[in-house]
């Protein structure tokens, strides 16, 4: 069986408290993967460990790797998108595209094949010209999808891409999610919206305080008394 | 766009004509071109002196200190990803300023000159760093800035200390004149003292220009796409220190000139960091020299000092930015 993603006994300490209790998860290949749970349950913090990007304990497949190797297997959607500097997606798409090709100086065609390639696919072509404080928070989602996307990684991280989002919104951007899978990406993505996900995710993992409570198909998650269990206080 | 070649010949055209005029305009009138060729062949003449000795010098300390604080403002304000960062709202220009008074306070610069810009660049390195380090976990503008406002504060209130102790008058009144920002008495041993300060923090800003680009989405953002943020704040301090530094040792504060500068070149790089990186020295040196003529032009019984025409053109800007919440 082919993991892409594989924690073993992932956890995150802060001044002495336990954040993340020591977590060990598999996905393969083209899974398409949400994390629930309440506010605070860990979700973030989780897919913030599995890259690394805070201090932590025990490992991920991608920890022990060079930043630039990492650049090359695992995309990251942050739940941040404060964006102080109004430039265009295009340019935006294109300061990722110079970093992953550094070594190798793509020609100008294969950049721009790239940009309108990760444009496309989620359904953001005619915005390529546009600022990015001109978005709405949808469009700035899908743009911030194809960011990742013209890195041209294996698997995508995403923090919360529903939130603040209004229910088409949701839709759209979750499609473009399946439809990365269904072409073999692999995705994990912190979400809060089962019902409208239900369509769309191939598993749930469900979190409370820390720690993964629950391996669910979308069937289940949406059942109330597992709903309780990774809900209740 | 400033790439565009006209507009490119149109910067360097202004800078040429505006260091031209810089060298002939002052209180006395020289004939320009002879000065010039006399001072090449070694001929010395009244003009030759005030074209080659004061005013040369003069017109390149513009240059450093334009392009100089126009870069180290561009670079912070893309590093912290905030529009009002700049050298001497968030305090390190205070700070430079502060090392320079202790080495006149405490006596070191009488054992030599150049101990005046090694404590400027030693204390506003001391800035950059307590800056980077304390607003390292947050992303709020406004802890950045009002963290300014406290080593501003701080670097500014110690500088008063070290004034009120010294029991020199004279010393103390020539101190506060030079802390106002001016580039009037500068000379050759200046420029070869800021100058090289300014190459060397530039080398390590412009080496971070393209990770500021990358930086525009976000800390972790960049660093899930192999931005090293560590290096990267080496890279930021070191550069803003030392030029920083090297132009405050000199020149005292000139202020508002990295923050004006970016804001005036976003629009035409498509709000770029790194173009903003590339484009904000040149902006900022034609800036410099023509606000260093106005003092010389506009009719004064002194001379206003360069810091003090850039804070008053400057403040409003800054004010402007704020009420307009373009933060």
């Amino acid at each position: 069986m082919t993991y892409v993603i594989e924690t073993s006994d992932l956890g995150v300490k802060l001044a002495q408290s336990t954040i993340l209790h020591p977590i060990s998860i598999a996905v393969k290949k083209g899974e398409n993967v949400g994390i629930i749970g309440s506010n605070g349950a860990g979700k973030s913090t989780l897919l913030r460990a599995i890259l690394g990007l805070i201090p932590h304990n025990g490992e991920s497949n991608f920890t022990s790797k060079s930043v630039n190797e990492k650049m090359n297997l695992v995309a990251w959607v942050p739940q941040d998108r404060d964006i102080v500097w109004d430039v265009k997606v295009e340019s935006m798409l294109g300061f990722t595209l110079e970093k992953v090709y550094e070594v190798s100086k793509p020609e100008m065609s294969i950049k721009q094949t790239a940009i309108k390639e990760a444009l496309e696919i989620t359904n953001t072509l005619k915005l390529a010209n546009h600022n990015l404080k001109s978005l709405s928070g949808g469009e700035l989602t899908a743009v911030l999808i194809a960011r990742a996307l013209v890195q041209q990684t294996p698997t995508i991280l995403l923090d919360e891409p529903l939130a603040s989002l209004d229910p088409m919104q949701k839709v759209a951007i979750l499609s473009v999610l399946q439809h990365l899978s269904a072409s073999g990406k692999t995705i994990l993505a912190s979400i809060h919206d089962i019902d409208i996900g239900k369509k769309y995710f191939s598993r749930y993992l469900g979190m409370k305080s820390g720690k993964i409570v629950a391996d669910l198909t979308p069937k289940e998650a949406i059942q109330k008394r597992i709903f309780d269990r990774i809900y209740s206080k | 766009m400033l790439e565009s070649r006209p507009l490119k010949a149109f910067t360097g055209l202004t800078l040429i004509l505006l260091s031209y005029f810089s060298l002939k305009v002052g209180h006395v009138e020289i004939d320009f071109f002879p000065a010039f060729f006399d001072g090449l062949s070694q001929n010395k003449t009244a003009d030759t002196i005030i074209l080659w000795e004061l005013r040369l010098p003069r017109t390149l300390m513009c240059l450093i200190v334009g392009s100089g604080l126009g870069l180290a403002g561009a670079a912070l304000q893309g590093y912290l990803r905030n529009p009002l960062a700049e050298p001497s709202v968030v305090g390190i220009s205070s700070a430079a300023a502060l090392g320079a008074v202790c080495s006149i306070g405490i006596g070191v610069s009488a054992y030599g000159i150049i101990y005046t810009p090694i404590f400027a660049l030693i204390f506003s390195m001391a800035a950059c760093w307590t800056l980077i380090h304390l607003t390292q976990n947050t992303d709020s503008k406004h802890s950045v800035i009002l963290i300014g406002v406290g080593i501003s504060a701080l670097a500014g209130s110690l500088t008063t200390l070290m004034l009120s102790l010294s029991d020199n008058p004279f010393a103390v009144n020539e101190i506060v004149f030079w802390m106002l920002g001016s580039v009037t008495d500068v000379s050759y041993f200046h420029v070869l003292i800021s100058g090289p300060l300014v190459l060397l923090g530039a080398f390590f800003l412009f080496k971070s220009s393209s990770d500021l680009n990358l930086l525009s989405l976000g800390q972790e953002t960049a660093s899930s796409i192999g931005v090293d943020l560590k290096r990267l704040r080496l890279d930021i301090l070191l550069g803003t220190a030392l030029i920083v530094g090297g132009i405050t040792s000199v020149t005292g504060i000139v202020g508002f000139v990295g923050l004006i500068t970016p804001h005036m070149v976003r629009p035409f790089v498509n709000h770029e960091p790194k173009r903003t990186l590339m484009w904000s020295p040149a902006i900022a040196a034609i800036l410099i020299l023509i606000s260093d003529i106005a003092i010389r032009i506009i009719p004064t019984t002194g001379e206003i000092k360069l810091g003090v025409l850039t804070s008053l053109l400057g403040t409003p800007f800054f004010l402007y930015l704020i009420s307009q919440k373009r933060y």
